[in-house]
């Protein structure tokens, strides 16, 4: 499947060439927050008023594309978490008024759906619409969705992301669970695709997503194998590597072992500009497409060897060392 | 295209612990709809749900999980469910963990059920509570993938009340597509505080017994329960016990609102339509529709409108969410476990209390009955426009 046009709102100045660039904005306090859009263009203010974040990331993302694609055909999204700030509103409310009589706004922009259906509300599409909240599989659950979707309906167009929000008090049920140690930065954002069967005119091309829980080391090099092997690659025709890193962190040994497979291929990351969350891979899609497409990368993306022009890049990301997730993407 | 077959199921809702147990209340005609006792919730008192008849401790103690620490409800219920689809499926420890079996869930509470805890460890500054990981949406399939090593595609779907029915269809595309050769699918939740206050200011809980179907319905009752199905590439069935095959679906949006359907049951009639078509089937072809019927004002009448303008004649139909209440995420795939048990027993189940039809409609099922069922379309939709079909028939 290729893209064919995507928004990307992340930590960095993504919604412009800023970030490409090389203007690289650095984390506040210890977290990376999205870089938001003027919603107000966008969104009427009576919807913007009751949306929660990762509803306007959703939308900020998504609705330009779709106003581009009126003939959309579905909306395949991934959310490890949905509303998040809206969940702990609507929790504090229950708490605070001890089950009085509470308004539903806050209860209804909470459910995870809540972006594909708005989307699809905003945009009357009432095609194929999926919300996967499989944690830090999310976003190549979504992806996996659409290529079974495209292999069904060959000429279909669908709209295919993730969106995340940072929130105070999932970040301290995070922090608790030791994912910030080790100088770990919490992130947000929100990534977007128009995907569909045709080459002309792509920006890149997703050969495939595949994806693995609580693996051994070995599982990893199986399943890589398989990957490869499926669509007819050796290791020598991956020419990038786009990784996870955290460093530093114990769980950055995955990348590290992942990079050892490839011994002659350039690494890049991308946590260390946008953070961690479960659908940073989203991000590393849309990382990888410009890689492909522009041949530049700003240099604090480079982990190792030496920026160059890629023809075929592998994204490894796995969340908490227990979920993994590959995507294979290549230059039109 | 190879089929994609069932060969496994596991339920627990309000109207039994198990599969046999659901089968009886069906059968008998017998409501699990009631005073709730293990909710902690004000509107325990206020109104009556659809409480799977366990403690917490009780469901614990039936689990096959060595490490029972920091289980929620809604965990609880999946691993019960879950455990007996293997078992009846018969999976051995390697048909669970080799590359090719998958598992996908749907869940729309997930762990939030501990409210209570939530909410400390929201603002806990250390010494968190047992349940710091069991908040998530994804929390159950995680703790169950690691306990049964289950290494291929997993994934959990968030379409409120049509969660687990796209749980199914993801996992026989899976199998169709040729991307795996098992997978185990299905859905969860648990009774929650967070649900029962956010139905509760929506106002569409019913002061009384939900009447789906009924011209005086007063909304529905929320109920909880877990379900799931052992679907497997029909050659790899071979020589087993094959209950059903998962035949057609369809999904749409019906992009009118964010918690009511289109008067003109757009999104309903678009996904009875592409699950007919993914079957190729015409709608005369479905004997007995498992409908959504939650007994709200909205729903009732926009989807007898949906299934009258795609399937023609309206065949047998009820909801058995006048047994087991609204179990959200999780009711896709109870109702697809009682459309099995409704195909493979040619039963018909009574829709309870109904006593007027709604005006213009035949009503739904009033007597338990029998009758050949070769077809079932099963409906679930849910927030934010998402609907979706399933078409499940016999082998």
């Amino acid at each position: 499947m290729y893209i064919h046009q995507m928004t990307c709102i992340s930590p960095q100045q993504s919604q412009d060439d800023s970030f490409i660039q090389g203007k690289i904005l650095s984390a506040n306090e210890g977290k990376f927050l999205a870089v938001e859009p003027n919603y107000m263009e966008l969104i009427p203010l009576g919807l913007l008023r009751r949306m929660g974040k990762v509803v306007k990331l959703g939308i900020g993302a998504g609705l330009p594309l779709l106003k581009d694609h009126p003939n959309l055909d579905g909306i395949i999204l991934g959310t490890a978490n949905g509303g998040l700030g809206d969940c702990f509103k609507f929790l504090n409310q229950i708490i605070q008024y001890e089950e009085g009589t509470l308004t539903p706004t806050s209860f209804v922009q909470s459910t995870a759906n809540a972006v594909a259906g708005n989307l699809a509300l905003m945009g009357k599409r009432t095609g194929y619409n999926s919300t996967h909240v499989s944690g830090g599989l999310s976003f190549e659950s979504a992806l996996a969705g659409a290529q079974m979707l495209l292999e069904e309906h060959t000429d279909n167009t669908y709209l295919v992301g993730a969106a995340d929000e940072f929130d105070e008090s999932n970040f301290n049920i995070n922090r608790l669970l030791g994912l910030y140690n080790n100088g770990v930065i919490a992130g947000e954002g929100s990534a977007m695709f128009i995907l569909n069967n045709q080459s002309k005119n792509a920006i890149a091309k997703i050969l495939d997503v595949d994806q693995i829980t609580y693996p051994s080391r070995e599982d990893i090099h199986q399943k890589l194998n398989y990957l490869l092997s499926k669509n007819n690659l050796k290791k020598e025709d991956i020419d990038a590597l786009v990784l996870g890193y955290t460093s530093p962190s114990a769980s950055d040994e995955w990348y590290d072992d992942m990079a050892t497979q490839f011994s002659e291929t350039s690494v890049y990351q991308f946590k260390n500009l946008v953070g961690e969350y479960p659908t940073s891979s989203a991000f590393a899609c849309w990382m990888s497409a410009q890689l492909l497409e522009t041949g530049q990368l700003p240099a604090d993306c480079l982990k190792k060897g030496v920026p160059r022009k890629a023809n075929r890049i592998l994204i490894y990301n796995h969340y908490r060392g227990d979920q993994h997730g590959f995507i294979l993407i290549e230059r039109v | 295209m190879s089929k994609v077959v069932v060969t496994g199921i596991g339920v627990i809702s309000a109207i039994g612990n198990n599969v046999l147990e659901n089968h009886q209340s069906l059968k008998s005609g017998k409501t699990g709809i009631r005073k709730a006792q293990f909710l902690s919730s004000n509107y325990q008192k206020n109104y009556l749900f659809g409480e799977v008849n366990l403690s917490n401790a009780a469901l614990l103690e039936n689990i096959s999980f060595a490490d029972k620490k920091g289980l929620s409800r809604t965990d609880l219920l999946a691993i019960t469910a879950f455990e007996e689809a293997i078992q009846n499926a018969q999976l051995s420890a390697d048909d669970l963990s080799n590359f090719e079996t998958g598992f996908i869930s749907g869940s729309t509470v997930g762990g939030m059920c501990e409210t209570k805890h939530l909410f400390e460890d929201a603002t806990a500054i250390e010494h968190p509570s047992e349940h710091i990981d069991a908040y998530t949406c994804n929390a159950h399939l995680l703790k169950i993938a690691k306990k049964y090593q289950i290494k291929g595609y997993t994934d959990v779907i968030n379409t409120a009340c049509s969660s687990s029915a796209n749980a199914i269809m993801l996992g026989a595309k899976l199998i169709k597509s040729g991307r795996a050769k098992r997978m185990i699918v299905g859905g969860t939740d648990a009774l929650a505080k967070f649900t029962v206050n956010g139905f509760n200011a929506l106002q569409i809980f019913s002061p009384e017994i939900c009447q789906p179907f009924d011209q005086n319905r007063k909304g529905l009752n929320l109920g909880e329960g877990a379900a799931y199905l052992v679907l497997e590439n029909e050659d790899l069935a071979a020589g087993k016990t094959i209950y059903a095959e998962i035949k057609g679906y369809g999904n749409s949006n019906d992009a009118y609102h964010a918690s009511s359907l289109s008067e003109e049951a757009i999104g309903v009639r678009a996904c009875i339509t592409e699950a007919l078509h993914t079957a190729q089937l015409k709608g005369a072809d479905i004997d007995y529709v498992n409908a959504h019927g939650t007994a709200t004002e909205n729903n009732d009448i926009t989807e007898l409108r949906g299934l009258t303008e795609t399937l023609g004649e309206l065949p047998p139909y009820n909801s058995t969410k006048s047994y087991t209440g609204h179990t959200l995420g999780a009711a896709g795939a109870i109702e697809a476990v009682f459309s099995i048990l409704a195909l493979q027993n040619n039963e018909l189940y009574q829709s309870l209390h109904v006593d007027q039809a709604i005006e213009g409609y035949p009503g739904p099922i009033a007597n338990q009955s029998s009758k050949e069922i070769k077809h079932v379309l099963s409906n679930s939709f849910g927030f934010a426009g998402n609907c979706s079909s399933l078409i499940i028939s016999q082998v």
